[in-house]
């Protein structure tokens, strides 16, 4: 038995970027990192951080012939936009490959949905993915902290960080269940919702301090930050909380939710953007980038 | 601590290998110790009161030990009782009464002066409660000698693997395996291990993916409901309860096993049962047997005439639905499985009047009971897994519009089949050969059926980890 666990694991080390492209595009961030600071001085190097909202909304090309069109400065973009994630994720991503690094990028775009559901202050809902693809052991103590409460949740992150078969299971189980179930994801997703709807709502007031920290880690590093808030399909605020911090550590919001000429129609699963949305919504926050970052893009370091 | 989770085997892991390395009485103390920990990390408030409970039954079944006056014995044992299931009603029933005589008094204009109380229930109250009645009863039966060594019948009373959803264990039988010493027995870590994966299957596997399709289904209100998804939750519900329960139930005799000890069968494939008496036979066995043999049988048992033996019948049945919560759906859940009794006990009593021989029922005949005896007990766990009456009649209501197959049924009655059919298949193989017939055959099948087993856990986890059911009896 433990032979036949040993041989999984071996084959799933083995095919592991091959399971999804979320898990070859999480064993990539350190190849971005690098990519990103190949050229330091020749290009103005921006960041994009988020999931797949942002993986879909910006255009890559686009943005570059929209920022050298404006600034005629030449961009080196990189995406780090795993699905299914939110800030406990990104600013980890942040933190282990691109913080205090010796070519930081100048812009740091932070895409988000939902209102607080991607911003606010919740533990990672892939704590496992943490341990196989963002974390260290340095990471111990912010993992206790946010997302790690218990005993068995730490337990699960040590087995999960050595384990590849263990850290991308609900990915095996998301691979059989599509092809075993009829209607396996419209009906997790009901059940997900009716449980949801269920539960005790949020009484708590809702905190950004991850996204301060965040934001002040790459200050520190002399990082230009932007929050972009994307379309989803359906309307949403913006918490006075999140205001009163950006507001505070001067980081503009570029507000994307309703950009002229983007309508439901081209959220393909009602969520996403397809590419003409993503075009839109890509050259409007290149305009809006205009003076607020302008500095930044057009004298590059 | 739940039996799945990793911080439970840590623990075990400690302390199985420190108990190897102690001496009888050394063992018995460390299991103490870690019976009352392992209480302890549910909820250390109530460590007080299984100590109480224990340091009553103690004392008391030694006092009726040492006195041979008919009447003294029986004024100990009913002090006892009274001790006992005063503690269980305070913390299990007196909200529900409270509520019910303060509505009652209101529907008749009068004040409750009843105190709102917020009482929390212990974890496992049920379970150790009645194990300590069966034991006080016991002695004053003289089916049992006291012990008087207080820290092995605290033991008796704790003993982690079964403390909070059991088996019930009787004295006679357990209370002797804690008094001796034990030795590692060959087969001991292979049976051991067979319970224990079993066990995790049913419970991680099956019942915690029901659960998700369960409490996602329930929770939507009963007008958004189709009659089809309300069928597909009822079966799920069937083998989430049974997966939860006979899991518990199956990884607490292998830890036991893993040291030294024998616990009682509690479950034995429910589901195939062609009748009531059948299933009560195959289903929280333990339970059954304290009922049958501490209510049915002082009532009278099938010894008073029809009307008598039908009376203690339902009797029973309603106090054992009581037992499992404080509820007018759980009293007719009670209520519905004495009634099936009463009444297949009529058909039976003319089946068998009429039948030629008294060959046991086979073939297609025994799988059409099957089939309707199961769908009896699911209606019973319509009943057991309601809020309310009202609930109840609100789902049934639901099934007058027909069984319209939803996008969510159709998804549902995939994961049940996925989850639910290797279950079903080792069971059917069991059912036709024998309990733990897979320790008898070569050891390279129980390899790849284990491997499956742990296979399918690991790569089919369920949406989210649920508590034990009964963990709140």
């Amino acid at each position: 038995m433990l032979g036949l666990l040993l041989l999984s694991e071996a084959a799933m080390r083995l095919m592991e970027s091959n399971l999804s492209k979320d898990v070859a595009h999480l064993k990539q961030f350190p190849q971005i990192a690098q990519d990103l600071t190949a050229h330091p001085t020749k290009h103005t190097r921006v960041l994009f951080l988020g999931n797949s909202l942002t993986r879909y909304g910006i255009d890559v090309d686009v943005f570059q012939e929209e920022i050298r069109r404006y600034h005629g400065a030449p961009v080196q973009i990189a995406k780090v936009v795993p699905d299914n994630s939110q800030l406990a994720d990104w600013s980890y991503a942040y933190r282990n490959f691109f913080h205090e690094s010796q070519h930081p990028p100048e812009v740091l775009v932070i895409g988000f949905g939902f209102g607080n559901q991607h911003l606010a202050d919740r533990p990672s809902s892939h704590p496992e993915r943490l341990a196989r693809y963002y974390c260290s052991l340095k990471d111990m103590k912010e993992l206790c902290k946010w997302d790690l409460p218990d005993i068995e949740s730490r337990l699960d992150y040590v087995v999960a960080s050595g384990s590849v078969l263990y850290a991308n299971r609900d990915r095996v189980q998301r691979w059989g269940f599509d092809r075993i179930i009829p209607e396996y994801r419209d009906g997790i997703q009901t059940l997900n919702e009716l449980l949801q709807a269920a539960s005790p709502k949020e009484t708590s007031h809702v905190t950004f301090q991850r996204l301060r920290a965040l934001i002040e880690d790459a200050q520190q590093d002399g990082v230009r930050v932007v929050l972009m808030a994307l379309p989803i399909g359906i309307e949403y605020e913006f918490d006075p909380e999140l205001l009163r911090l950006t507001a505070e550590k001067q980081v503009p919001v570029i507000d994307c939710r309703n950009v002229p000429g983007v309508t439901s129609d081209q959220l393909f699963d009602g969520l996403h953007l397809d590419p003409d949305g993503a075009k839109l919504v890509t050259r409007h926050l290149a305009q809006k980038l205009r003076g607020r970052v302008g500095d930044v893009v057009t004298v590059g370091r | 601590m739940l039996f799945n989770s990793y911080y439970f085997w840590l623990f075990f892991a400690v302390v199985a290998v420190l108990y190897w390395r102690l001496p009888h009485r050394g063992q018995n103390q460390l299991l103490l110790v870690a019976s009352y920990y392992f209480y302890g990390c549910w909820d250390w408030r109530f460590l007080g009161l299984i100590a109480t409970s224990t340091t009553i039954d103690y004392f008391i079944a030694l006092a009726i030990g040492r006195t041979a006056n008919r009447k003294r014995r029986k004024q100990l044992m009913l002090l006892s009782m009274s001790a006992s299931l005063g503690i269980l009603g305070f913390f299990k029933y007196f909200g529900f009464f409270s509520r019910e005589l303060e509505g009652m008094l209101h529907g008749l204009g009068m004040p409750s002066l009843i105190p709102r109380l917020d009482i929390l229930l212990p974890v496992g109250i049920s379970f150790y409660t009645f194990q300590t009645m069966s034991y006080t009863i016991d002695v004053y039966r003289r089916q049992c000698k006291p012990t008087r060594n207080y820290l092995d019948f605290a033991l008796f009373v704790s003993f982690f693997p079964q403390l909070v959803a059991g088996p019930i264990e009787r004295a006679s039988h357990f209370l002797p395996q804690i008094l001796k010493p034990r030795v590692y027995r060959e087969g001991d870590f292979a049976h051991g291990l067979y319970m224990i994966i079993v066990g995790l299957f049913q419970k991680v596997f099956v019942a915690d993916t029901m659960a998700a399709l369960v409490n996602g289904v329930f929770a939507k209100p009963a007008a958004d409901l189709q009659g089809s998804e309300i069928l597909l939750a009822t079966y799920a519900f069937a083998f989430q309860i049974y997966g939860d329960f006979a899991g518990y139930s199956s990884i607490a005799r292998g830890v036991a096993r893993w040291l030294g000890f024998d616990l009682m069968v509690n479950f034995r494939r429910p589901y195939f049962a062609a009748s009531p008496s059948e299933f009560w036979q195959r289903w929280h066995i333990s339970l059954s047997q304290w009922l049958r043999d501490y209510l049915y049988i002082p009532l009278g048992g099938n010894r008073g005439g029809n009307w008598n033996t039908n009376r203690n019948l339902l009797l029973t049945m309603l106090l054992g639905g009581l037992w499992h919560g404080a509820n007018w759906t759980f009293i007719a859940w009670g209520a519905f499985h004495g009634l099936l009794l009463v009444v297949y006990r009529q058909f039976e009593s003319r089946a068998t009047a009429h039948r030629k021989n008294s060959e046991p029922i086979a073939g297609w005949d025994r799988f059409a009971r099957q089939v309707l005896m199961f769908h009896l007990i699911c209606f019973g766990w319509l009943l057991f897994r309601a809020d309310s009456m009202t609930q109840v009649v609100e789902w049934l209501n639901v099934f007058r519009s027909g069984l319209v197959i939803t996008p969510l049924a159709k998804m549902m009655l995939g994961m049940i089949v996925f989850c639910v059919s290797p279950l079903l298949v080792f069971e059917l193989w069991e059912e036709h050969y024998s309990s733990g017939e897979l320790l008898r055959r070569h050891w390279a099948l129980r390899a790849a059926v284990y491997a499956t087993a742990v296979q399918l856990m690991i790569y089919f986890p369920p949406p989210m980890a649920s508590q034990f059911i009964y963990f709140q009896f």
